[in-house]
């Protein structure tokens, strides 16, 4: 048994057990997390999905140790990245070593007040100690060029405050590619972009996560971008993840209501009308229904719904790979164009 | 009901003069949903600011209901051309204020537009009516903005134009803001008030696959020019532009039926000038992969290629669908 | 469309909000302290002639058989050159200052509120630079000298030593109006009411006034302390309150003439405007963790 736990350490790149998170505060306390296991294999491509307040970011700040604790009280199984547990001190180490970072807004994760190839240089020697200055300006420009930028000589001796967005974001992915990591998180990295530059950077990061043989995990609202760039995808709803599978196959036939829902809201460029979105808010996490956390915004919720909350539960042939959370998956409605 | 006219407008900035919108034209008619779509920088909020009268027009016309001139800044208009032409803005949040309960917000245009003094019942019951339009319970008149979500806040945003009685409204990315699913619930209850009360819309967006769900016709706009103006369509079955292309090419959709609808043979390149920097000529021809001697010389002019079909493109006969 | 959110559906949203606040600053044990402290110290200067165990020793009163006696049971702050109890006078000067403090905040505030939702809603207008030089101008020069200037050319006194400090304190006010209303203007629902056209004094009033009023309040609290710390020195230097009337800061300046032997003299009243102004100050930075938390 602890064989086997170890060996599955070792092939993912990012393995997440039972991650629970919540928070004190005046009206009592909010249940952001109930528990939430994912991992991300080596070499893997996974999306993770959600709307506004599903607690996809706080998933990820717990990963990237970055989640301030207190207020936020964490309890876990473990969180490993490349096998290693990312508890304590140590457990900081490994993720600067093997977490690379991308943010949504590049103009808020870059230093206004530094020249960029300021800001590169101090990244590259504390990586790479004991280099002369030219082969440090060499290293620079290498990594602008693997990110296609334009005139990167340009690049380097100007303020963030000269690119635009979508340069920007390219030096943010260049300096996170400078460490050689393991594993690349991308918090919606082109939210912040218009759609012709959005393209670009996708097929960038495509690219370079191909070539690299990394593991990406890329949380987003955008679904499109989510279906561009990753084999497989976790749904997020309320804290809890309700649908995780290979992406195309996801989102051509979703079997969780809410992710059927949430593909029938989007616009199509096919144009058949808008369904009319999903009925209902977000529950408060303050008092989260007690059954499934969807159930009272469900279409074919039953009693059993209200009462226990479902587990994740395969609907592949393949054991394990397409797992949904819901009683009634399958059942009734099946086709997204509801 | 709405007619632009070569409008332009410059700012003055430290770096010199800012074209936000150069030379547009086109015309909204009654009962339509208009589509204005563009990137940041394509000078479409512009043309809505300039619509409502946040800021007059350096040159060029607008012309509401045929004759009424409104290219001048709002102070110069009439409470009564106020009243007829309201608006909605991307952010919810920052668009009402976090003092007042949604009553107060609501009372506003009422007070101002009103030709008699209103009764407290009278006002009371013009918001409830306004409130059960937009789909929100009564309980909200009292609630502050922070205690509603997003997308309820776009509702009573929505219900504050709806109260002055428009014929007009300016949608400036109304849910751009908001997650899919309540933007669907939104986009569905603007298009019903648009039929219910016979509303003209300006939609100014940047997402393609709305405009393609709810307006009639559309213009694509590129560094403060039109380069595309169509049906709907005849827009998506048959773009002309490069930039349209390139732009319907680099939409993450998310089924290969959507894939297929995409032109396949353009790709997204370069970044968008700086609208200080505009390149000369066709402004697009940096970006452009079909671009000829001509176009860094001459701006192109508009040729309708369709019935109803506008392009802006110095080489749009030889280009087939992308 | 049903709404699952049950929450606070019961009692009014201002007093839940107010109880929601109430809770944030209470988390701070230091702004609590801060909060009592205040409070105590403003019922004591109200009711300082009960609770002073010697109120006539405010005014004109010799003892000299208990002249300079250290603090006791009986004294606690133990008596001065003339025998009067310190703790009594300190009690009765903790009003004078407490009141010059609101005298001032009263004066200066609403002064400055208003020149500054002026300029700030004309911003780059005439009126604009008229009225932000105008502020510098008072800015510029130190408050205790210009309250100097003010007792010296209008005579002296509690009241003019309060104009005094007034004249000098309501630019900040300008100052901070000024700024948060030129933010405010940015701000989409106040563009969507210029653009249906409601009028300017009803924008100021109505829309950007209750938007600033917490932060204004908030510094109202920073500032007691400041203020009653320029009176003291006012006092120190001869202005403001009159001998025998005791205040805070006189009753330092004379005693500094029987340091070091009979140090509670001048240490005493010397704690005492500490006490004032950090337990203000605290409650002033646990009303800023409030507002803060407000804007998130």
């Amino acid at each position: 048994m602890e064989m086997e736990e170890k060996r599955m350490q070792n092939e993912f790149a990012l393995d997440v057990r039972n991650l629970s998170v919540n928070y004190k505060i005046y009206e009592g306390i909010l249940d952001v997390i109930p528990g939430l296991s994912l991992h991300v294999g080596k070499a893997e491509r996974v999306g993770l999905i959600g709307e506004t307040g599903c607690g996809k970011t706080t998933v990820l700040k717990a990963v990237a140790r970055v989640l301030q604790s207190p207020p936020a009280r964490i309890k876990t199984d473990g969180i490993y990245v490349t096998g290693t547990s990312i508890d304590g001190r140590a457990g900081m180490k490994q993720v600067r070593k093997n977490v690379s970072m991308i943010f949504q807004d590049p103009s808020t994760s870059l230093n206004p007040t530094l020249k960029i190839d300021t800001q590169m240089m101090d990244i590259l020697k504390s990586q790479f100690p004991k280099h002369s200055k030219s082969e440090y300006r060499q290293m620079m420009l290498d990594s602008l060029a693997a990110v296609s930028m334009p005139a990167p000589e340009r690049v380097l001796g100007s303020y963030p405050i000269q690119l635009s967005g979508g340069m920007r974001q390219r030096v943010c992915i260049a300096i996170s590619l400078m460490k050689d990591t393991e594993l690349m998180i991308a918090d919606e990295p082109t939210t912040a972009l218009d759609v012709t530059i959005e393209e670009q950077i996708l097929e960038l990061l495509d690219k370079l996560v191909r070539e690299k043989k990394k593991s990406l995990i890329l949380v987003s609202h955008a679904l499109g971008a989510v279906r561009k760039i990753t084999d497989r995808v976790y749904v997020m709803y309320a804290g809890n993840i309700v649908e995780a599978g290979p992406t195309r196959e996801v989102f051509q036939n979703p079997k969780h209501p809410y992710t059927i829902g949430l593909l029938a809201a989007t616009p199509r460029l096919t144009g058949e009308g808008i369904a009319d979105g999903i009925a209902g808010d977000l529950p408060s996490y303050l008092d989260p229904p007690e059954g499934c956390r969807f159930a009272l915004r469900c279409p074919q919720c039953s009693d059993q719904c209200l009462q226990t909350p479902p587990k994740l539960e395969s609907v592949s042939a393949d054991e394990g790979s397409w797992q949904v959370a819901c009683y009634n998956a399958g059942k009734g409605v099946t086709t997204c164009q509801a | 009901m709405i007619e632009v006219k070569s409008l332009r407008k410059e700012f003055k900035t430290k770096f010199g003069n800012l074209v936000a919108v150069d030379d547009v034209n086109f015309a909204i008619k009654k009962g339509e949903i208009f589509g204005l779509v563009g990137e940041s920088g394509s000078g479409k909020s512009t043309i809505g600011s300039m619509i409502v009268g946040a800021y007059g027009a350096t040159s060029g016309s607008i012309t509401f209901h045929g004759d009424t001139d409104i290219s001048k800044d709002s102070k110069f208009r009439p409470h009564a051309l106020k009243q007829k032409i309201q608006l909605v803005f991307q952010d919810p949040g920052g668009s009402l204020n976090p003092r007042k309960t949604i009553r107060q917000i609501l009372s506003v245009p009422l007070e101002l537009y009103s030709d008699k003094k209103l009764s407290r019942a009278e006002t009371d019951a013009l918001i409830a009516e306004a409130l059960k339009q937009v789909g929100l319970p009564l309980s909200y008149m009292d609630k502050y903005p922070k205690a509603i979500g997003g997308g309820e806040k776009q509702l009573v945003c929505v219900a504050r134009a709806l109260v002055a009685n428009p014929d007009f409204i300016v949608l400036d990315e109304p849910t751009s803001a908001l997650d899919v699913s309540i933007q669907a619930k939104i986009t569905n209850k603007l298009i019903d008030l648009q039929q219910k009360n016979n509303l003209s819309y300006l939609f100014i967006t940047h997402n393609l696959c709305l405009v393609r769900n709810m307006c009639t016709r559309l213009a694509v706009m590129y560094l403060g020019n039109i380069c595309e103006y169509a049906d709907t369509a005849e827009f998506f079955d048959n773009p002309r532009h490069p930039y349209t292309q390139m732009l319907l090419a680099s939409i993450p959709v998310l089924s290969d039926e959507e894939e297929s609808c995409k032109p396949q043979r353009i790709k997204s390149v370069g970044e968008i000038p700086s609208p200080l920097n505009k390149p000369t000529g066709c402004s697009f021809h940096p970006r452009c992969p079909y671009k000829k001697d001509i176009c860094s010389r001459e701006v192109p002019p508009m040729r309708e290629v369709r019935e109803g079909h506008f392009v802006c493109c110095h080489c749009w006969d030889s280009l087939d669908r992308g | 469309m049903e709404m699952q959110q049950t929450l606070s559906a019961t009692t009014n949203p201002r007093v839940e909000a107010f109880k929601k606040d109430w809770y944030k600053f209470s988390r701070n044990p230091m702004s609590l302290l801060g909060l009592a402290v205040v409070i105590l110290v403003i019922f004591c200067a109200i009711f300082a002639d009960v609770i002073a165990p010697f109120p006539e020793d405010a005014g004109l009163a010799v003892y000299m058989e208990r002249a300079f006696e250290g603090p006791s049971g009986q004294h606690l702050a133990g008596t001065d050159q003339f025998g009067r109890d310190v703790f009594s006078r300190m009690l009765i000067g903790l009003r004078y200052s407490l009141g010059i403090g609101l005298l001032v905040l009263a004066l200066s505030v609403p002064f400055g509120v208003i020149l500054g939702l002026l300029a700030g809603y004309f911003k780059g207008t005439w009126l604009d630079i008229l009225i932000m030089r105008f502020t510098e101008i008072f800015m510029s020069i130190p408050p205790l000298i210009l309250a100097m200037v003010v007792c010296t050319i209008f005579g002296n006194g509690y009241l003019f030593a309060s104009i005094g400090i007034a004249v000098a304190w309501w630019p900040w006010y300008t100052r901070l109006t000024y700024n948060m209303v030129t933010s405010l203007s940015n701000e989409l629902f106040i563009v969507y009411t210029e653009l249906s056209g409601v009028k300017v004094m009803r924008i100021i009033l109505r829309e950007m006034l209750p938007n600033i009023t917490s932060s204004v309040i908030t510094k109202m609290s920073l500032d007691m302390g400041s203020i009653i710390i320029t009176a003291s020195s006012m006092s120190f230097v001869g202005l403001g309150v009159q001998p025998p009337t005791p205040s805070l800061g006189s009753m330092v300046s004379e005693g500094v003439a029987y340091l070091p032997e009979f140090w509670w003299l001048t240490i005493m009243p010397a704690l005492m405007v500490v006490l004032i102004v950090m337990s203000f100050n605290l409650l002033g930075d646990g009303l800023t963790d409030v507002l803060a938390m407000e804007e998130k």
